[in-house]
């Protein structure tokens, strides 16, 4: 059990065994052929104690930018609102919007600069003049671009699944099944992700959707024969009423100021 | 060339906390069907609940060992009618036999990584028992090992009172098996319910997941 298939594993057992707030995660970032999808679970852990189990990995850095954190919560937390703060007053300077290579290049930098005491691992995506983008910006803080990409310590378990299912120039439904699949897949498997699925879903026209999913599809077989199981056994509650997805209302979010600290989750 | 290592040096493959409870007519325990390879929830329909002659028992801690205690108890209880005697063990006299057990490897520096709960039923009354890997045990109407201590047991001694119903056991217990699946890291939404009677008639439900968990929070709470 101590050889581990990826750094980000091995990263994640190493910063538990610290005894850091940890974002063991799943996050994930696909492009459409309208915009891009990023997703993230909500769980934080400290050790095996779920910290947090709403928690917002997704967070904007402008309008047209989102940034999914995994790595140490304090780290990804402290590193994204500088990057917000500079990406505001450098789009001010541009009197215009920031590019998300910008965006992704500047994290990168940041992290790169502070590799030794940080430990983060994020993905860039978002919409900017040229389309469509994603940044990954791993461990080691490389930069680089890619349609589709998975991190956090549950991405691990999702990679053939991904690399199998994944296709380019994906219709926005497509693209949404695909990601919330996917990192409902990674959930099941870690136990360091878990909870709901938040999305954001950006499109070419600037818009942000933020989605929840409260229900992620479960693939076990066997778990539909526990369902039939405990229904003659006259054991099954009445069913719930949650819906499995929630549409926040559409509506254009120019935020002109940084929203405050308060803001931000603890 | 050093010698090898012979002796558990930690758990591998483990499974997580189990519940118990005491009521009128007998013993409830529960426990979700997950065993963990370190963080991957790796076997996800393992029945960690098994009844042994006149008892029923269940572990948390690794998987092996637990396997490996379900076959001493059974060794016992088979020895036992192999003497065609009529007598039986009850459930008392097996966890003191587990307890020496676990206390024996203990000492041996080579333990059972389990806390294990023991449920029957002791001169007409429910019994619940309840040993870990140091030897350590104690008898009460409510149990809970791995996260369960943290989590469960202030809930069970909070809300436990003698003369409880199955149904209000029941859902004592579902109660505290969603606090763990909300803080636990490593269970899964499938969980098994298992009781034995005052007659020694145990009947282990069907694994199942939970209902009624809540998720309303995240709906207020989202980053900008």
């Amino acid at each position: 059990m101590q050889a581990f298939a990826t750094p980000e594993q091995a990263f994640h057992e190493a910063l538990k065994a610290k005894g850091g707030v940890d974002l063991g995660t799943s996050i994930m970032a696909c492009r459409f052929n309208g915009g891009v999808v990023c997703g993230s679970d909500s769980r934080t852990s400290t050790g095996s104690y779920v910290a947090n189990r709403i928690t917002d990995k997704l967070t904007q850095l402008t309008p047209n930018i989102y940034v999914c954190r995994s790595g140490s919560s304090a780290d990804t937390q402290i590193l994204s609102d500088y990057v917000r703060y500079f990406l505001e007053m450098h789009s001010l300077e541009l009197d215009n919007r920031c590019s998300v290579y910008t965006a992704a290049h500047m994290l990168g930098d940041l992290a790169y600069q502070y590799k030794e005491q940080m430990q983060t691992s994020f993905l860039v995506a978002g919409v900017d003049s040229t389309g469509p983008h994603i940044f990954c910006v791993p461990l080691g803080s490389p930069v680089i671009e890619e349609p589709w990409s998975i991190g956090g310590s549950g991405s691990s378990y999702i990679y053939g699944h991904c690399d199998a299912t994944y296709r380019e120039n994906m219709t926005q439904d497509e693209c949404i099944q695909f990601v919330t699949n996917a990192l409902s897949l990674a959930m099941q498997r870690d136990g360091s992700s878990g909870g709901v699925i938040r999305l954001a879903v950006m499109t070419n026209d600037f818009k942000v959707e933020r989605r929840l999913i409260t229900d992620p599809p479960s693939f076990s077989r066997a778990s539909t024969a526990c369902k039939t199981a405990r229904r003659r056994l006259g054991l099954l509650s009445p069913p719930a009423l949650s819906p499995s997805l929630v549409f926040l209302p559409r509506f254009p979010l120019f935020v002109v100021s940084a929203p405050g600290r308060a803001a931000r989750s603890p | 060339m050093d010698a090898p290592i012979t002796r558990t040096l930690e758990p591998i493959n483990t499974g997580t906390s189990v519940v118990g409870i005491t009521y009128k007519d007998g013993v409830l325990i529960a426990s979700d069907t997950l065993v963990s390879y370190g963080s991957l929830s790796r076997f996800r329909s393992i029945q960690r609940l098994v009844s042994i002659g006149p008892c029923l028992i269940g572990a948390s801690g690794d998987y092996s060992d637990f396997q490996h205690i379900t076959d001493l108890l059974t060794q016992k209880v088979d020895e036992a009618s192999f003497h065609q005697d009529g007598f039986q063990y009850t459930a008392p006299e097996l966890f003191e036999y587990l307890c020496r057990v676990m206390y024996e490897r203990r000492s041996k520096v080579n333990p059972y990584w389990n806390r294990v709960v023991m449920a029957g039923s002791k001169q007409g009354k429910p019994f619940l028992g309840c040993v870990d890997l140091y030897g350590t045990h104690y008898a009460s109407p409510t149990v809970a090992t791995g996260y369960g201590e943290q989590l469960a047991q202030p809930i069970l001694r909070k809300e436990w009172h003698p003369d409880m119903s199955l149904e209000e056991a029941h859902a004592l217990l579902e109660k505290c098996m969603r606090v763990l699946l909300y803080r636990d890291c490593y269970t899964i939404n499938k969980v098994q319910f298992a009781r034995i009677g005052l007659d020694g008639q145990t009947t282990i439900e069907p694994p199942a997941p939970l209902t009624g968990t809540r998720w309303e929070a995240p709906l207020t709470i989202t980053l900008p």
